[in-house]
């Protein structure tokens, strides 16, 4: 086993004086990807955003490349990190090829236009998620889940080695969920890219992570395989209703479903 | 600041407190510094009770309760000292202060100062209505007197170029009305007059192309910090070139009353100082 | 998901309809290259300097050119070098602040609205100032402290702007802009207090401040203001491509590396240099920093990079040529170009806000 890329260790973390997550440990080796997942207010986006930096943990640490995240400045960690976060465009018509060349602003001077390897960067995260035609339009004037790809085309523009995708498939038809999730498994097979994310969707947890963290109040209920933490017990304790967990015929992986009447 | 406004407006608040003095027959109240000069001028001056608060002079007049001024005139202030007649000045600006008065049935008289004609049936009627007719007459004399001894004295001297302005921030010039008719009486060619309106403002270059051959601007004479360093940006103007800028001081150049002939004599001395002799050190001559 | 993206196919795999794909660097517009910049300010250069010359060229008075180059007595020269060159050059170094400054605190608050006029700033520059000339008159200070209290007082209004129009930590565009309104009234108070306390000579002045005018300067103020303009600028400069980051909002521009409080201070401080420059010596004209940024977007895109230079050089030409009109409508006497600007300004700014309201403006 590689050593671990990003690892939280005992992280606790809150805003203001309330408490979200207590304690919360995990590690992400190159080329995996490991889903985040629990109820409303688990402490999911909390975990994310203490493992990006951009929220300070009260207690615990997080490091990169053995490093404490502190210790690297904003470009830098940029450059080895990204978030898609719940942004929603811009006050201005940027056009979405623009918005996808933003991603390659930590690789650049500050007075630095982007060259022609950043175009090239940036073409090839437009093609991965479809958005060629789409190039020259405005980012305001698109669909939501067309916004969302264009996001997801900034991360993989911004070529890091971690990327954190705060719930990636929100506003995305079952079709383009898919892709995305097939889209990422392929990035983390290419180029080794660890990918952390937070998913409401239990079965798409199941079939595309490596490995799942689950999160109850902001404590870790189990971190594992996706079988192994996925169990009809585990789900039962953290969601407080009765599921139905098996196998889904066509894939073999894990399969969550409603059973409380 | 707040501290200044505060002293000030309680100063204010005191003086309006004041008893009124006895005086006499009517109870005037004054609503412009020229009529305040007209009214102690033809001897009307024990009547006054109360004058606007630019009213300084003379300068018994500047003791007097304050009631606002021309622009702001404050009714209750007004009515607060019991007049018996109200003269104001027949502008659109205190027009509605003027209803409201004559309304409540105060009696009102409005003089025109624009022109110097409006300014001699002026003091005419404040003489009249306050029955100091004769007193009124005796200044119009006075005034025509001394007016004359100035052009007689500019006889047979050719005009000259005269650009007269207010303030150089921004540049608003004398265009008209009873200073263009003293520049006039005073032998001058006034380059702001003729463009329509009765304060222009104009632009540096027309004044450069007007080449005055002196200038006078009351910004300097009432702000001696300010030095004549506006002016010699412009070296090239006749009147920079000769030295031949000088400031003034308002009082009494822009007080049209009964020493509009004074300021005849402070113009005419400014624009023709061979005539004069040299203006003094302070233009205008401050009391 | 709108229907003309469900109806198209969905490529195969992107490896194999890689050879086919459109080359992202032809499609011309979506994004900014050298050349683009280049043509893009070349072309507002060539029209900066054609207006120049229309404004030297045409003023109250016609002036005779030869004589004016070759007699350095005659009214001629004066007209041409010491009154309609600075006037010219002032209005292109104003002009040129007030555009980019717009520019940039539409970056800073994520709102297309906001400029130094509308969000109260520059009423507060002008405060500052007035409040400066009338005290120093009194104490006998110098020239000097008129523009640094301006700065002062422009700092102020900007931090207090920004605070006050943040609800929850995120900015509402429309309560910024009512801050910015209440701000404007409250500073023109002031200004009024000030006023009503003052003499004669200066309430005509700050009649002359709050309209805004380029009346009279001297190649010296040009050359003060102008430097000052140019050092701010070339400070948002250093910040262009952190303007584009943070217009999507603190987060993502952490993300992609942005120090967002740095870059928000510098625009803070440089910003506000630079109005409290142009207001102390032209007053407050309003609509510049809002008319420009906004038909260049339009045109060019809203990349900062090109947009901040564009605006500088833009802005320079649009006030250069309000001031003409200003000058030639009822000469010999002239209009504050203030007038002319907010005449263009104010019903732009009304569209605007329909516009933007109808849109809902995206943060």
């Amino acid at each position: 086993m590689s050593p671990p890329l990003l690892a939280a260790r005992g992280v606790a973390a809150g805003y203001h004086q309330r408490r979200v997550l207590h304690e919360v440990s995990l590690q992400v080796a190159p080329g995996e990807l490991l889903a985040i997942v629990g109820p409303n207010g688990a402490g999911k986006s909390t975990l994310l955003k203490v493992l990006s930096g951009a929220l300070q943990p009260w207690g615990g640490v997080v490091e990169l490349e053995g490093r404490p995240l502190q210790t690297f400045d904003r470009r830098a960690l940029a450059r080895r990190l990204a978030s898609l976060g719940q942004e929603s465009g811009s006050a201005f018509a940027f056009t979405v090829l623009e918005m996808v060349l933003m991603g390659r602003a930590p690789h650049l001077g500050a007075l630095r236009l982007e060259g022609e390897r950043d175009l090239k960067v940036a073409q090839q995260a437009l093609e991965r998620f479809d958005l060629l035609p789409l190039a020259a339009r405005s980012i305001n004037e698109i669909s939501g889940g067309e916004r969302r790809r264009v996001l997801l085309a900034r991360v993989l523009a911004q070529e890091p080695q971690v990327a954190l995708l705060d719930e990636p498939t929100a506003f995305l038809d079952l079709k383009h969920a898919a892709e995305i999730f097939s889209r990422l498994a392929q990035l983390r097979d290419e180029r080794a890219m660890a990918v952390v994310a937070t998913l409401h969707d239990l079965n798409a947890a199941a079939l595309y992570a490596d490995r799942v963290l689950l999160l109850k109040d902001g404590r870790a209920v189990g971190c594992g395989r996706p079988e192994e933490v996925l169990t009809r017990d585990n789900l039962r304790l953290v969601y407080e209703t009765e599921v139905y967990v098996g196998r889904n015929p066509a894939t073999g992986t894990v399969m969550v479903l409603p059973a409380a009447r | 600041m707040a501290v200044l406004m505060l002293g000030a407006a309680l100063a204010a608040w005191a003086c309006a407190r004041q008893p009124i003095p006895a005086t006499p027959g009517q109870r005037i109240v004054s609503l412009a510094p020229s009529i305040t000069e007209t009214l102690f001028a033809v001897g009307a001056g024990a009547q006054v009770v109360g004058v606007s608060q630019y009213c300084d002079y003379p300068r018994a007049a500047a003791r007097l309760p304050k009631v606002g001024s021309f622009l702001t005139p404050n009714v209750e202030a007004i009515v607060g000292l019991r007049p018996s007649l109200i003269i104001g000045l027949d502008t659109a600006s205190n027009d509605r202060e003027l209803r409201a008065l004559a309304r409540m049935g105060y009696r009102l008289l409005l003089v025109d100062d624009d022109s110097l004609e409006g300014i001699e049936n002026g003091i005419g009627r404040i003489g009249a209505m306050t029955g100091h007719g004769a007193q009124a007459q005796q200044v119009l004399d006075s005034i025509r007197a001394r007016m004359r001894t100035v052009r007689a004295r500019l006889e047979r001297v050719p005009p000259r170029k005269v650009l007269m302005v207010v303030g150089h921030d921004p540049l608003v010039a004398v265009g008209g009305g009873y200073l263009d008719e003293l520049l006039r009486m005073a032998d001058c060619i006034n380059i702001g007059a003729g463009l329509g309106t009765q304060w222009p403002r104009l632009s540096i270059e027309y004044i450069i192309a007007a080449a005055p051959e002196v200038v006078l601007d009351g910004q300097m004479g009432s702000d001696p910090q300010t030095p004549a360093g506006f002016w010699s940006r412009y070296p090239n103007l006749p009147a920079v070139r000769n030295h031949r800028v000088f400031g003034y001081d308002e009082n009494p150049v822009l007080r049209p009353g009964p020493r509009v002939a004074q300021t005849l004599e402070i113009l005419a001395a400014l624009t023709h100082p061979e005539i004069f002799g040299l203006p003094a050190r302070s233009p205008g001559g401050r009391r | 998901m709108d229907a003309r993206a469900k109806a198209s196919p969905m490529p195969p795999a992107p490896q194999r309809s890689a050879p086919e794909a459109r080359d992202v660097a032809a499609i011309g517009q979506a994004h900014l290259t050298r050349a683009r910049m280049a043509e893009v300010l070349g072309t507002l250069g060539v029209a900066l300097l054609a207006v120049c010359v229309l404004g030297v060229m045409f003023g109250s008075v016609r002036i005779d050119f030869l004589r004016a180059l070759t007699q350095p007595s005659s009214p001629d020269h004066a007209i041409l070098f010491a009154a309609r060159m600075p006037r010219v050059l002032m209005g292109a170094v104003v002009g040129a602040i007030l555009a980019a400054v717009g520019a940039a605190l539409q970056a800073l608050v994520r709102n297309p609205l906001a400029e130094g006029g509308t969000l109260g700033i520059s009423s507060g520059a002008a405060f500052g100032a007035i409040l400066a000339l009338v005290f120093a008159y009194r104490v006998g200070g110098g020239a000097g402290i008129v523009p640094l209290a301006g700065f002062a007082a422009a700092l102020l209004s900007t931090l207090a702007v920004y605070r006050l129009g943040q609800m929850h930590g995120r900015i509402e565009p429309f309560s910024l802009l009512l801050v910015g309104v209440i701000f404007n009234t409250f500073w023109s108070a002031l200004i009024l207090l000030i006023n009503s306390v003052v003499n004669l000579y200066q309430t005509r002045s700050i009649l002359f401040w709050l309209v805004g005018s380029l009346e009279a300067p001297t190649y010296r103020e040009v050359a003060a203001v102008g430097a000052l303009g140019a050092g701010g600028f070339v400070w948002l400069m250093w910040h262009a491509r952190d303007m584009n980051l943070l217009s999507l909002g603190d987060d993502p521009a952490r993300d992609l590396g942005v120090d967002v409080d740095a870059v928000r201070r510098a625009i803070f401080i440089a910003t506000s240099l630079m109005i409290g420059a142009a207001v102390s010596v032209s007053g407050m004209i309003g609509f510049v920093g809002l008319i420009v940024p906004h038909i260049l977007r339009l045109a060019f895109g809203a990349d900062h990079r090109l947009l901040m230079p564009a605006s500088f050089v833009a802005g320079a030409a649009f006030l250069v040529a309000a001031d003409l009109i200003a000058r030639l409508v009822i000469a010999p006497g002239e209009l504050p170009v203030g007038v002319i600007t907010a005449l263009c300004g104010g019903p732009f700014f009304i569209y605007l806000l329909r516009r933007e309201g109808h849109r809902g403006i995206a943060l």
